[in-house]
């Protein structure tokens, strides 16, 4: 594998000025490793083995470029201080990607490798995505769409949304909303201390949903025939439901129940009860409603 | 000097006063010291008229008719934060060229050293395994108090441990990064606060244990992630 | 009709999408929104607010249940959005070079009486927190363990902060 890279700059070092825009022949699924600092990252596919690397930045700041096997490292460099390098990458739509860049945005799309991007102050994107997905970023906001595979984002100081992924889907973030949109998936963990969670998607049967904050609301929506136990805790938060059979059985287990509970834990079934969905905010409001009602 | 520092110290309690929220024994002590002091009573009567004027403030309308805006916004569904998102970022990549590699390397620095105080702690008290298990504790059982109460102990002297070592690094950075962790630090702070108060009024309320051990857990994974983001 | 009941009709009407009840909502409340807004955010950024607490309360309409007054809960969603727009500013004011900090802080006013104006444009002027705990106690009454709830601070601060905004605002009594 290592022997049939064609690159021109195989194992050599790359110093470049000003502007950089060079080509290097790679293998279809090359692991791509990127360190920048500051500066945004961009990174598209195309079908040629071969990648594009053109990148704007200051005198005393240069690119190294270095391919090694099947894997090839791309890094900012700069003799004073930190340099800012806008770089924008076309990669073969295989490739793997490393990305960390503390002060960048990252944006990522058309890829189908496993894509793993770490940025502490800047937003993260990612269209497409295949394998093992690992975003996070500190103070940003991360969103994907269109990834497969097992994805786990994490944020602090920052919104995280998703949109049609597919596989494992784990979120954490402290201060920011979680935003999951038709998630294809049997194992979902979404966290956040202060902020809403919104789930619009199917529950699988046999699947594990977890939506947790401790100040936020849950706007949870699930398919008229979910058939799911539903665990709700909390402390001070208000739950409601528009569910028949959920309104049905809390009625059942306690005189006057209603759809809202207070500061309490219980849990009932929807269907035949095969999937297990937890539900906890301690202060905010729980919401379970089937998908298209209000 | 005296009478002036004790003074100071009434003045500063004056609002409290006001709003009926001191003690009786120091209702009393701040009567008789308002009887010898003049400047404290006209502060006192100058803070009441800022309160009455408070409560009389009259509203008033916007210059315009706001209600074209929000309609055409809520005829056009949910609102999205695309476009706050994207200006938020060029901020973001404005502030970058402000910031040094020292200020970086120092904040390196001080979370690798943060972390392998928190790992050694980890190691030694076997945290991860006391982790809360979901599973366990959503069945309501004395094991489950335990298992949270050995695991919030275990959390707290690892926190602790943090902690003091990010208050004596703390005057050597100066990074924005270090800000917003911290300002998510006091967010967790208050979940963690919140959940304590709760349990105080329901000890054996199974879900709110399990709440605060996993704010502390949360608290502690802040504290990892950041480290190893900020050795990019 | 009562106020109150006028608002409970027109929330359950609202709720199933009714655009016109939700104007008649919006135009029993948005003078006390309004007013919010400006005392708690500034002149410049209230019309802004005050049209997302509106927003932000369609998209929540169905949450609202009832139980407390249509306007207490309209109020609660105008604070939480208030409040989430001095975060984000201020993340964005903390990037900004002082000299900009100031242009973006010159308040603008709207016609009112002489001493009302002075003391609105001397609010106007508080520092950022001690500002929004002066308005959410003094003008609209929340108790400090409500106001350290929704600013996310202990009573503590909430206490010292309004002590604070009373002090700076004596002078403007005077």
């Amino acid at each position: 594998m290592t022997a049939t890279i064609l690159a021109a700059a195989f194992g050599a070092l790359v110093a470049v000025q000003q502007q950089t825009d060079t080509l290097i022949a790679v293998q279809p699924d090359v692991r791509v490793v990127i360190n920048n600092v500051a500066g945004d990252i961009t990174v598209r596919a195309w079908d040629q083995n071969q990648v594009r690397v053109v990148a704007e930045h200051g005198s005393r700041s240069h690119l190294e470029i270095d391919a090694d096997g099947n894997e090839l490292s791309i890094q900012a460099a700069s003799e004073m201080g930190v340099g800012i390098i806008d770089m924008e990458l076309t990669v073969p739509a295989g490739a793997s990607l490393e990305i960390q860049a503390p002060f960048a945005d990252i944006s990522i799309a058309g890829t189908h490798g496993s894509v793993s991007a770490q940025a502490v102050e800047g937003d993260v994107s990612l269209e497409g995505g295949d394998g093992v997905i690992e975003l996070q970023a500190v103070e940003g906001d991360v969103s994907v769409t269109g990834a497969s595979g097992n994805v786990e984002v994490q944020s602090v100081d920052g919104d995280v949304s998703l949109a049609d992924v597919s596989g494992d889907v784990q979120v954490q973030t402290v201060d920011g909303d979680i935003i999951l949109l038709r998630i294809v998936s049997t194992n979902v963990e979404a966290a956040t201390v202060d902020g809403d969670i919104e789930w619009d998607g199917d529950i699988e049967d046999g699947g594990s949903y977890s939506f947790v904050t401790h100040d936020g609301d849950l706007n949870i929506a699930v398919q008229q025939g979910a058939n799911a136990q539903i665990f709700v805790a909390s402390y001070d938060a208000d739950f409601s439901t528009d569910f028949p059979d959920a309104l049905r059985e809390l009625e059942e287990t306690e005189a006057g129940g209603a759809a809202k509970r207070r500061g309490r834990r219980f849990s009932f079934e929807l269907g035949t009860g095969s999937a297990r969905v937890e539900l906890e905010s301690f202060d905010g409001t729980i919401d379970l409603r089937r998908r298209g009602s209000l | 000097m005296m009478e002036s520092n004790e003074a100071d110290s009434w003045r500063a309690r004056l609002s409290e006063y006001l709003d009926d929220e001191l003690d009786p024994s120091e209702r009393a002590e701040l009567e008789t010291h308002l009887d010898g002091c003049a400047e404290c009573r006209t502060a006192l009567e100058q803070l009441r008229r800022v309160v009455t004027h408070a409560a009389r403030l009259v509203d008033a309308p916007p210059a315009e008719d706001l209600w074209p805006g929000i309609a055409h916004r809520i005829h056009e569904g949910p609102a999205r934060a695309g476009a706050s998102a994207t200006a938020r970022s060029r901020v973001l990549r404005r502030r970058a060229l402000t910031i040094g590699v020292p200020q970086l390397a120092a904040a390196a620095v001080l979370l690798v050293v943060l972390s392998s105080g928190v790992a050694w702690q980890l190691g030694r008290g076997s945290l991860s395994a006391t982790g809360p298990d979901k599973t366990a504790a959503v069945a309501l059982s004395g094991n489950t108090l335990a298992v949270s109460s050995i695991a919030t102990h275990r959390y707290e002297s690892a926190i602790a441990q943090f902690e003091r070592v990010l208050a004596e690094g703390r005057d050597r950075l100066d990074t924005a990064t270090v800000r917003v962790v911290e300002a998510n630090l006091a967010i967790i702070d208050r979940a963690i606060d919140e959940a304590r108060e709760a349990l105080a009024t329901d000890p054996s309320n199974a879900y709110l244990n399990r709440h605060l051990a996993d704010a502390m857990r949360r608290k502690l994974d802040l504290l990892r992630r950041t480290t190893s983001l900020t050795q990019l | 009709m009562p106020d109150e009941d006028l608002d409970s009709r027109d929330a359950a009407l609202a709720a199933t999408g009714d655009a016109q009840a939700f104007e008649r909502l919006y135009g029993r409340h948005v003078v006390r929104i309004h007013s919010l807004a400006r005392r708690m955010a500034g002149s410049e950024s209230a019309d802004e607010l005050t049209q997302d607490a509106f927003v932000r309360a369609w998209q929540k309409l169905h949450q609202f249940r009832g139980e407390a007054a249509f306007g207490s809960w309209l109020y609660r969603v105008a604070i939480s959005v208030i409040l989430a727009h001095r975060r984000r500013l201020a993340i964005h004011r903390a990037r900004l070079a002082p000299e900009e900090w100031i242009r973006e802080g010159t308040p603008s006013h709207e016609k009112r009486s002489e001493i009302g104006m002075d003391f609105e444009g001397a609010i106007e002027r508080l520092p950022d927190r001690a500002r929004r705990v002066f308005v959410l106690h003094d003008v609209e009454g929340y108790k400090h363990h409500e106001i350290a709830r929704m600013m996310k601070i202990t009573s503590g601060t909430s206490k010292s902060q309004l002590h604070r905004a009373r002090m700076i605002l004596r002078t403007a009594m005077a």
